[in-house]
């Protein structure tokens, strides 16, 4: 495993951090419209994603470009865990099939 | 309905304080979701575009300023998304980024798709249209 790996890996991960900060700002309830916006949440987790990319662009100098969609679907099972570590959101069945589904095509429509 | 301020300190993750609401999601909510997600495939459409013109002419800085736009106007929506959503669910869908951009590669950029790429799509349409099942079950 190379280091450009973890980094992408790394890039993935910030990124689904991010989404979580996204979330957590959309599940309030705010007074005004721009409000829902201009909240550190969304702040941060835009932040986080421009950061991500900035490492997606690292990661890609050591990497194939085909393998970053592949490693890239592993955000969502980040995201799928996350969302249920921090947010209670059901593991059921039908999300783990249908992730590991998703994860698969991803392979063989790349590798 | 409560309202609360934005001077709450970030990274404050009390574990499901405002559990997520059980709120019927419609296929019509699946649709916008996907309307959604072509949206953001089109800043790589403007991407494409840009990339074909000398760096920094009038038409890249065209394109490359109407890619931003799009990634602007996908940011303002997906937050509408993940209010209704459960973030698995529309995190999942994202997936489908992939098979949107195929569809593009070949009607406006006439890339050819093998049988391999075609089985890969449509593992992930099987798989986003599972993940979709779930929220009609809760419904």
């Amino acid at each position: 495993m190379n280091q450009y790996f973890l980094l992408y890996l790394l890039s993935v991960t910030v990124a689904s951090v991010s989404q979580l900060l996204l979330k957590k700002s959309a599940m309030k309830t705010y007074d005004s419209f721009w409000k829902e916006y201009l909240n550190p949440y969304v702040i941060v987790g835009y932040g986080m994603l421009f950061l991500s990319m900035f490492l997606t662009v690292l990661a890609f100098r050591g990497m194939d470009y085909k393998n970053g969609p592949v490693i890239e679907s592993l955000g969502y099972v980040m995201v799928l865990f996350l969302s249920w570590l921090f947010f209670g959101e059901k593991l059921t069945k039908k999300k783990i099939v249908g992730t590991c589904c998703i994860l698969l095509g991803m392979i063989v429509f790349y590798l | 309905m409560r309202f609360i301020g934005s001077a709450e300190p970030v990274g404050n993750f009390e574990i499901a304080e405002e559990a997520e609401m059980k709120q019927k999601i419609t296929v019509k909510d699946i649709l916008f979701l996907q309307l959604v997600i072509i949206i953001y495939t089109c800043s790589s459409i403007a991407a494409k575009f840009a990339a074909a013109e000398s760096l920094l002419s009038f038409r890249f800085c065209l394109f490359y300023g109407i890619e931003i736009m799009i990634l602007g106007i996908y940011a303002v929506l997906w937050q509408q998304i993940i209010k209704r959503f459960e973030l698995s669910v529309a995190y999942a869908n994202r997936a489908m980024v992939l098979v949107w951009s195929m569809l593009w590669a070949v009607i406006i950029f006439h890339n050819e798709m093998t049988a391999q790429n075609l089985s890969g799509v449509a593992l992930v349409i099987a798989g986003t249209v599972i993940v979709n099942l779930d929220t009609r079950e809760e419904a």
